[in-house]
Order: C-alpha cells, then structure tokens, then sequence
C-alpha cells in the first residue's frame, strides 16, 4: 500500500492515477468483486485518491455489478468518505467524553470559527488544514489530544499547536 | 496442525523463554505508543545487544498494560516491577537493574504496592501487557488455543453451550441478557449457512475498552468467535471494527494471518472436519452499536440503517441467515470459559452476575486507564483505591456507560458495579467507560456532548431519532448558552419521554439516557440554568445573569441606534 500521507493530494500525474486503480483493482480481486464488499472497496478507494469521485464511484459500480445510486447514497451516507477533495492536511481532534470536558469542544470552536461541514469535519480559517473529530484514542489523562497529519500526537493541545509555526507541542507548557 | 503438534508447539515454545532470565515489557498500545514508547523499546534492544545480553534479557512490546495515565509504562518479569513515565535515556538505567539489582530510590514499585493493580482480576485482559500481540506463538505459548483444541476434540457443540449457560456470562456490551440464550437460540436454528458477529464498532467517543482488548489480546478475541462458529454451526465470521481505530485493524489482520498459517483457522482447524473463516469489516463511521440489524445492514454493504425489531438477527440476520452477534468482550471471555469450566466462572463476581468486566477509567481521577474488575465490587473501591480519588477538586458524579449510560452521584457511590444495580440507578455498564466528574464539570454541558453525539450517529431512517435528536441537542446548546427559558426545560422532558416511546431501535431510545439521569440527580442545575441563568459548575459561557435579563437585552440595541 502506498504511503497515508499521499493519500490528500488530488492533482497527481496520469501515471500516479493510473497506479491507483492498479491498487484499486488489486482490493477489488481480494474481495472477489463482491457487492457486499462496497464499504470495504470504498475505504481503499478514500484512501488511495484522498476523496470518492464520481468517476471512481462509477468505477466500482461497475466492477461490483451495482447500480451507480447505491454506491452514491453508501458513499454519502457514511462520515469517513468524503466526495470532494478535503482542503489541506488532514488533523485529527479527539472529541471524547474526558477530552470535552477538559476543554477540546472550545478548542474546535476557536479554530474552525464554527465553520463546520455536514459530516462534521471543521476546516480552519486557513485552508492549508482540515480538523476532523476523532474518537478516543487512550490518551485522556492528557486531554484535549490531537493527531497531526504525519500521526505526531499532541498531548495537552493549545490552539497554537494547530496553527501554523505554533509552539512546539514537545515543549512542556509554560 | 494437528492436536499434538500443537500441545508440542506450546510446550516447546515455553522451554525457550525459560532461557531469558528476565522479560522486559513495554507498552505498546494506545497512550504509551503515542507517547514514544517504540524509541524506549529500541533503545532497550540496542542497549542489550551492545553489552552482550541478548540471550539473558527479552523485549517483548506488548499490548496495554492498563496503567494509561503513568505511562510509557515499562515492567519487568518475573520481579514485577513497574517504571512509570519512561523515557529513552532511562534505557540504561532499566537494562541495569535487571542486571545487577541497582534501586535508585522511588523509581520503580512493585505491581503487588500499588492498589490500581491488586484490586483487579484478569481474566479477559490476563494476557495484555504480558505477551506481543503480534505473535501467535506467544499466544500459544500462554495456553492460546487450548480452548479452542479442547472444545473441537473432547466437547460436543451442545457441551459448549452447556458450559456457557453454568458460566452465567451476561451480555457486555448490551443489557445484560444471558449469552448462552442467545447462543442456543442461533444453534437450534435450522439453515445450510449461519454467521458469527464480532461487534467491535463502540461508538462511545470516551471509551477505548475494545480497541484495548483487541490491541494486546487480538488472538484472545479470534479464538473465541472460533469456539463460537463451532458451537453454533458457522463456517464464517465477520469481525467488525470501527475504521478509525487503525492499529486494533492492523493487529487483528495479522493476527488472522498467522491463525490462518498455522491451521488455528481456515480450513480442517486441528485435522478435524471444522471450518472456520474470520473477515475483518471496517465501519465507515456510523454508529451501528444502536442496532444489530443496523450492524449487518453494514456488513451487507449498504447504508446502516436498522430494521424493525421484529427481526432477530439469531434467526434472520446476515443474508437472511441466522447470525449470532456479539460484543468483543464476550468472544474474549469464551476460551477461559471452556478451559477451566463454566462452574469456575461463576464462582467469581456475584451470584447475579457473573465473572469479570473490564472498565476504561477515565476522567478526573488520579490514575486511570484499562482496568478489569470482578462484578459486585463497590463503585468507590475503584474511584478511591484503582482510581486513587480525584485529582483536584470535589467528587460529584460517575457518568457511567458511555452516551448510551447515566450518572450515579456521591450519595450512592456505594453501589455495586453489576447489570442490575446500575440498571436502578438509569445508568447501564454498556460499552464500559467509567467517567469520574469533579465539581467543575457541568452536567448539563455534558448531557448536550451526548445529544452532540447522538445527532452525530443517527443513521436518520426514522423521524423521531432524526429529529429528535437535533432538538435535544439545540435546547441543552440554548441552556449552556444561557438563552433558554421555561417553555424549553417542558419541551426538553416532553421530548425525552417521545424519544424513548417512538424510536425505531436502541440508538434513538436510549438517547434521553443522559439527560433523563442527570436531570433525576442535578435537576437543581438544570433550573440554575434556565431561571437564574448561572452556571453553577462554571463551565458553561454564559452572558452574567444581569446581561442576560431581557431589560437588558432590550436596552442594549437602543442605545446602539
């Protein structure tokens, strides 16, 4: 599998496109080309192209034997898919019960000025990154947590972390 | 294989670990793993292979040790000891006192001072922290796969299920029901095909009691749906797991790759005439712990959306087959069962409720982490002595159960941890978060977290959840506000009682769960809210009291025209 962090960009070469729907074949013959492996098509799919295009949601219909509007309405209906490309890197913001309590629901409102999508995904008023919700990730002594894009965990997030040149979240806070 | 290479295999494997005269295990999983614990663990190997003691001293990164807020945790077999807050400079020191028996002072306690681990009972997470999850014959090693040996050659499917009805083992991650019902029901079902469930897709956003279990013990998991597919008549399992959770998804596919290598599952397991086939389903995001017809709906690969609950999934479930669904922690507790008898099982926890449950603290106490304990234990016994009381502040509450639970409040802090009791109290032990609140959290901001979360996973089929729940959440977003007035505080009861007549299935009904529980033990915080608009806890942002009364709303604009 190729590397998560190629995963964002949308405007690659011919050759890289094509490489993709190698790999796309490639989970296509492992579930046998098998209706009921569309969620699990579809996941190679986000993850190899970063989004669900209509031309590989026709690519898929056709290749599982479904009709296009049952992709459609699998792909729009779950929050992990996403059908245009998101803005920028993608961070995560853990959104658990101990992380809201210590403060992470105020931290996505100051960085996202409320601007949120309807599968919840918040963008940043600079749109080098997307915030996404996460669920807990085990870390909620140390809450409010993130993930950066290159999976680097920020223990004890301020909004400084998430926005670009901030503090170095290592250092220990002030 | 067959059944005495196997046996052979184990013995074998336990003679080479009896070289190493001491094991060094670093936690791998979740918070330690995020916290730099794969450097300490290279620095320990290469610490040990520059002085030489390789063969002496092994490394074993193993799955979650429980003692979250410490870590990286690092613990040393056979003495026992824990270090606590590692970092990669203290390799050295580590590497040394195996060695040689050096102490500093106050580094290091022994596992047997520190009550977070005395207090509990390891059945389910026995071997997380003690064996590498990603190797099968460590597992074996441990007594892996005996229950399942054990089952296919000397018990019958009815013994099993037998032995599962002396155990008493309740439901996990559900109401309780007893399992072996539910087992005997999807047995006596008659079809050419059956299927076998793992639910590993909790949607509670606090707990992380799953993932833990399938991230130090995937094999655990695995062999228990195997007894189970034998019990009932399946040939194929689905495991699904919730597609965020990456490393638990990363464990179980290797995991299920060396099963299958090695004959534990796949086709003729152990030379007998049983099939056994585990695919892994990666959830999408949606929660469909509502619902189990929601659950195969997503397995089938459509939109989660649950179906009449006149449907039984043991008897119509995956493509119309009987399908036998059930929690993580239930398939994890089967092979102790099997092996050491359903009697023995039993006899631990309380005469209602049997066995052990497995608890993610989390909160506001000082220690927290993966913990399981035997049921019938007192709720302060693991706030006070596993959870070494709050941090800082006063204790007022444990919300209990995740968004699908309630709170229980100081006065009945004395209360057993068991189905039935917290069932009294409206919270329910459910996906198993334990969430210890001080005096400065709000209950009606947490309740609005929970309508978040509901408005969130709602798949949106029926109206009253859809909707529901959007106005739920809006009217506790309107009290923690301070804009909400008297009319809202009826609705938002009128809208409970609706809610949990009126939904399709148990995600919409249990939605109210929070704020109906909060509202029965803090109801006084919510009237703060409404009538004199404060906070009490102080958390939620509100306008000042004086701001916020309408003379002064209306004042306002007019003096800025």
């Amino acid at each position: 599998m190729p590397e998560r962090n190629d995963t964002n960009s949308h405007d690659f070469e011919p050759a890289i496109t094509e490489n993709r729907f190698k790999y796309l074949d490639r989970a296509l013959v492992k579930h046998r080309f098998r209706g009921d492996a569309l969620i699990e098509v579809l996941h190679t799919a986000q993850e190899l192209f970063g989004y669900l295009s209509e031309d590989t949601m026709s690519y898929i219909a056709e290749s599982l034997h479904l009709p296009l509007g049952k992709v459609y309405s699998v792909a729009t209906f779950y929050p992990a898919f996403s059908l245009e490309p998101l803005p920028g890197e993608i961070w995560r913001l853990c959104t658990g019960t101990t992380c809201h309590l210590r403060g992470a629901d105020l931290l996505f409102e100051f960085l996202t000025k409320g601007r949120v999508s309807h599968h919840g995904d918040r963008e940043m008023e600079d749109i080098t990154r997307t915030i996404k919700p996460s669920s807990c990730m085990g870390l909620c002594h140390a809450g409010p947590v993130g993930i950066a894009a290159d999976e680097r965990p920020i223990l004890h997030a301020h909004e400084n972390d998430f926005v670009k040149h901030g503090r170095n979240p290592r250092e220990p806070e002030p | 294989m067959t059944i005495d290479e196997f046996y052979r295999m184990g013995h074998g494997y336990r003679e080479t670990l009896q070289r190493f005269t001491t094991e060094i295990f670093v936690c791998g999983s979740g918070g330690c793993a995020a916290c730099g614990a794969g450097t300490i663990r290279k620095r320990l190997e290469s610490i040990c292979s520059a002085r030489g003691v390789s063969s002496s001293i092994r490394i074993v990164q193993t799955g979650c040790i429980g003692f979250c807020s410490e870590g990286p945790l690092v613990r040393i077999h056979p003495s026992d000891e824990i270090f606590t807050h590692v970092s990669p400079d203290d390799a050295e020191h580590i590497i040394e006192r195996c060695l040689t028996n050096a102490r500093k002072p106050h580094d290091t306690t022994h596992a047997a001072d520190i009550p977070f681990f005395t207090r509990q009972h390891r059945i389910v997470l026995r071997n997380a922290g003690l064996i590498d999850p990603e190797s099968v014959t460590d597992y074996i090693g441990h007594g892996g796969y005996e229950a399942l040996a054990k089952a296919i050659s000397y018990i019958p499917p009815e013994g099993v299920i037998l032995e599962l009805r002396s155990s008493r083992l309740r439901d996990r991650g559900g109401n309780g029901s007893p399992v072996g019902l539910t087992w005997g029901i999807v047995a006596r079902a008659k079809a050419e095909r059956k299927y076998v469930v793992c639910n590993a897709d909790k949607g509670d956003p606090g707990a992380f009691v799953d993932r833990g279990i399938l991230e130090g013990d995937p094999h655990k998991v695995l062999e228990g749906m195997a007894i189970a597919g034998y019990a009932v008549g399946a040939e194929q399992g689905y495991i699904y797991i919730r597609g965020d959770h990456r490393q638990a998804i990363e464990r179980v596919r290797k995991a299920i790759d060396q099963a299958e290598r090695r004959q534990l599952l796949g086709n003729r397991i152990f030379d007998s005439s049983f099939n056994f086939r585990i695919d892994i389903r990666k959830g999408a995001g949606t929660s469909v712990c509502g619902d189990e017809t929601a659950l195969i709906a997503s397995i089938e690969g459509a939109r989660s959306e649950p179906r009449p609950s006149s449907w039984l999934a043991s008897q119509c479930g995956l493509w119309g087959k009987p399908t036998l669904v059930s929690d993580v922690e239930n398939f994890a507790n089967i092979p102790s069962i099997i092996l050491h008898g359903g009697k023995w099982f039993a006899s631990i926890g309380t005469e209602k409720c049997s066995g052990t449950k497995v608890f993610w603290l989390a909160g506001f106490t000082r220690h927290g982490g993966l913990i399981e304990v035997p049921m019938g234990i007192p709720l302060r016994d693991i706030v006070y002595d596993i959870g070494g009381g709050i941090r800082k502040g006063e204790f007022k509450a444990v919300h209990a159960g995740g968004p699908f639970g309630g709170c229980i409040p100081a006065q009945h802090l004395d209360t057993p941890v068991d189905f039935d009791s917290f069932a009294q109290l409206g919270a329910a032990i459910g996906s198993g978060g334990l969430v210890v609140l001080d005096d400065s959290v709000c209950m009606v901001d947490l309740a609005r977290h929970y309508s978040a979360y509901f408005m969130n996973e709602c798949c949106g089929k029926c109206t009253p959840c859809r909707v529901g729940t959007h106005q739920l959440h809006a009217i506790l977003d309107r009290m923690t506000s301070g804009n909400a007035d008297t009319a809202d505080f009826a609705t938002l009861e009128e809208l409970c009682d609706m809610l949990k007549d009126t939904s399709l299935c148990g995600l919409g009904q249990s939605a109210p769960n929070s704020v109906l529980g909060s509202l029965h033990f803090f109801r006084k915080e919510y009237e703060d809210h409404i009538h004199r608009r404060l906070c009490p806890a102080g958390s939620c942002r509100m306008q000042s009291p004086m701001a916020a009364s309408p003379r002064q709303v209306k004042r306002e604009p007019r003096r800025k025209g």
